[in-house]
């Protein structure tokens, strides 16, 4: 699934991102296991956590990068 | 520009043993003859060194290097504050190392200007690096130290945040750290001043050991190494327990952590958001007035008293009483104008802006507004620059540095430049409308915010293509030290007072001597078809257009001693709203877009100004005119 469809307060494993340098830049990896901590309405951006830190995703990039429940 | 620290935290007597093999091979290598060296060079000149201190961005550089010396650089709780390299001296006798604030990377291969420029610092070469370490995100500073290493230049590492790392209940092995990492590696608090005399100490060391080494040439073929080494290494550390495993159940869920949670929250975040809006520009406009009313107008009054008298006294021929303390005298503005209207406001957006920016508020904020700015076809962090340029439009347009693309960068400045007016402005505006009906100010702003739409609508339409999608970190919400606090805030009074109001005093001048020596009549009967007839302002308004040129408030402020009517104020301000930034601006501009893309913005801004000016003019005539 994708992360954008990702449920709040459910952990995840990032499967593939796509290649944009951004993502690699501040430590989003495939293997990496998310929380899913707020999904922003009309496409809008993710807030995700790993290991304690937050990170804001924007919604279109959050299209590409999949997932899967753990 | 460059302070010198009078700290020397090493005496002679600590002084720790050399390498017997430390310098180069024609010369004796001798403990006591390094000695004797070191000691010649104390009496003449220092050995001068280069430190580049680097790190992730938002890991507390710039505030190790004011501490380190003694000298303010900008710093804030998000990434990319520093997006243009600050210098300063630190003396550890009988070293002078310039110490270079970096700015924060997360790679060396580049993907926006910020980083570029550490790489190309890199490249230079140097004889330490200083690599701030991110206690609560380890592996994120552990991956660009692992990129730092393969330069081959001496590292030491700062732990820093490690005070707020302890609290998350996060312990580090430095002993191990510091194996994989090949260099020393020091606690500390930046924030609090804690750790630097043992940073101070470690770089004496290696700079001692390094006597023979001019300077660490950098390899070209440096700066990368492979991700699998990366993370075979990470994997390793976890293995060992020196870094904590991605998943963490049992995360504590502090009162911080609940806040953090809060503010971000799509529906009640939006909520505190506006309010902490409101609540910043109530604060500006209510204490602004408070402070003016009880403290700038009345010390405005002396001053102006004072000169009037002592000029007076002097019995100079009228044209130097009019030039000194005439109507537009150079004893009477700055303080009208300068103190007794601008440098209240100024003084308490700063200490707003600065408390949001190192909270970490900030970039929820933009997170926040992301659905909004993506309409105008930016993304979410660009908020953050736009709402800088309320405080002044230079600092915003530097920071637009840190976007990731060209595009987005002018797309930022133009609208900063248009839409946004800053804390001078602001204050004139507010002494403008003062005795005007309440929703003059707020109705003018509407009309800013109105304008970004067709602004960036034609922008889109010039540079196409999707804005860049939006990647941050939230930084850890933090509870900004005071003392931290205190020392930003006097520095950006200090830069505001000699930088920003070198360019004032100067169109003070002008007008001053414009108005004693007759020219200013000539020109404003020359501007008087445009000013009279298409803007319904009385001619001597012209002033406001010379000399809003040189500094955006000096744009409002000859209106102020004029009699206009309501209409006419309104108008005014339309004008001198989306009128030319200022010299400042328009110089920065130049240096970061082309002198081309500088023209087109100041024109534009210009002829925008006077076509809405007018639309205002005979809108408001033909609303008025029943009444009348």
């Amino acid at each position: 699934m994708k992360l954008k469809e990702g449920k709040r307060k459910r952990h995840y494993q990032i499967l593939t991102v796509p290649p944009v340098p951004a993502l690699q830049n501040i430590g989003i990896y495939p293997g990496q296991r998310v929380e899913v901590r707020f999904q922003y309405p009309f496409s809008g951006p993710v807030i995700v956590r790993i290991y304690r830190r937050d990170f804001a995703i924007g919604g279109a990039i959050a299209e590409q990068i999949r997932i899967k429940e753990l | 520009m460059v302070t010198k620290t009078t700290k020397k935290p090493q005496r002679r007597d600590t002084l720790p043993a050399f390498k017997q093999n430390s310098r180069s091979s024609g010369k004796k290598n001798k403990t006591t003859e390094e000695r004797n060296f070191l000691k010649e060079k104390k009496n003449g000149n220092l050995i001068p060194k280069k430190i580049l201190l680097m790190g992730n961005p938002n890991v507390g550089k710039s505030v190790i290097f004011s501490g380190l010396c003694k000298k303010q650089a900008e710093s804030a709780n998000y990434a990319g504050t520093t997006v243009s390299v600050t210098q300063g001296i630190l003396i550890l006798e009988p070293f002078s190392c310039q110490v270079i604030d970096v700015p924060g990377a997360y790679s060396f291969d580049p993907s926006c200007e910020a980083e570029q420029i550490a790489v190309d610092y890199l490249k230079q070469g140097a004889d330490l690096i200083l690599c701030v370490l991110d206690a609560t995100n380890l592996e994120q500073s552990i991956r660009f130290a692992l990129k730092l290493m393969t330069y081959q230049i001496p590292l030491i590492y700062c732990l820093n945040l490690s005070d707020v790392a302890r609290k998350q209940g996060i312990s580090i092995d430095r002993k191990e750290l510091s194996k994989t990492l090949g260099g020393k590696i020091i606690e500390t608090v930046a924030v609090k001043g804690y750790g630097f005399t043992e940073i101070k100490k470690e770089i004496y060391r290696i700079l001692c050991n390094n006597m023979s080494n001019v300077e660490h040439k950098a390899n070209a073929s440096t700066g990368t190494v492979s991700e699998e080494r990366i993370h075979e290494t990470i994997t390793n550390l976890k293995r060992r327990r020196v870094l904590a495993s991605d998943f963490d159940p049992a995360s504590p869920k502090t009162t911080q952590r609940r806040l953090s949670d809060l503010v971000i929250h799509p529906f009640w975040g939006s909520l505190i958001a506006i309010a902490v809006l409101f609540a910043a520009i109530f604060i500006m406009i209510r204490g602004g007035e408070f402070l003016i009313r009880y403290l700038f107008a009345p010390l405005s009054e002396i001053f102006i008293t004072f000169f009037q008298n002592a000029v007076l006294h002097l019995g100079l021929s009228p044209f130097w009483n009019e030039l000194l303390i005439g109507e537009y005298g150079i004893f009477v503005t700055p303080f009208e104008w300068i103190l007794a209207s601008i440098l209240p406001y100024v003084i308490l957006f700063y200490a707003v802006f600065s408390l949001l920016e190192d909270s970490g508020y900030l970039p929820r904020i933009s997170v926040l507004f992301d659905n909004i700015m993506r309409k105008l076809g930016l993304q979410g962090s660009s908020l953050i620059p736009l709402l800088l340029g309320y405080g002044c439009a230079v600092p915003a347009i530097l920071a637009t540095r840190s976007a990731q693309q060209k595009k987005e960068r002018v797309m930022i400045a133009a609208i900063i430049c248009f839409c946004i007016p800053c804390t001078s402005q602001t204050g004139a505006l507010l002494k403008l409308f003062a005795g005007q009906p309440v929703w003059f100010l707020p109705l003018l702003f509407l009309l800013s915010f109105l304008l970004m739409i067709p602004l960036s609508a034609v922008l889109r339409k010039i540079w196409k293509g999707a804005p860049a999608p939006m990647v941050i970190e939230l930084p850890n919400l933090l509870l900004p030290s005071p003392k931290t606090y205190l020392r930003k805030l006097l520095f950006r009074f200090k830069h505001f007072l000699f930088d920003a109001e070198g360019p004032m005093l100067l169109a003070v001048f002008l007008i001053a001597f414009l108005s004693s020596s007759g020219l200013l009549e000539q020109i404003t009967s020359f501007l008087s078809p445009v000013m009279e007839v298409w803007l319904g302002l009385p001619k001597e308004a012209a002033v406001a257009l010379i000399a809003g040129v040189i500094r955006r408030e000096m744009s409002v402020a000859p209106l102020l001693s004029l009699s206009l009517t309501p209409l006419q104020i309104f108008t005014g301000a339309v004008v001198s709203l989306f009128y030319l930034p200022c010299l400042s601006v328009f110089a920065v501009l130049v240096k970061e877009f082309g002198i081309k893309t500088a023209v087109l913005i100041a024109l534009s801004t210009i002829l925008t100004a006077l076509l809405l000016g007018g639309v205002v003019h005979f809108l408001g005539a033909l609303l008025l005119a029943p009444v009348v």
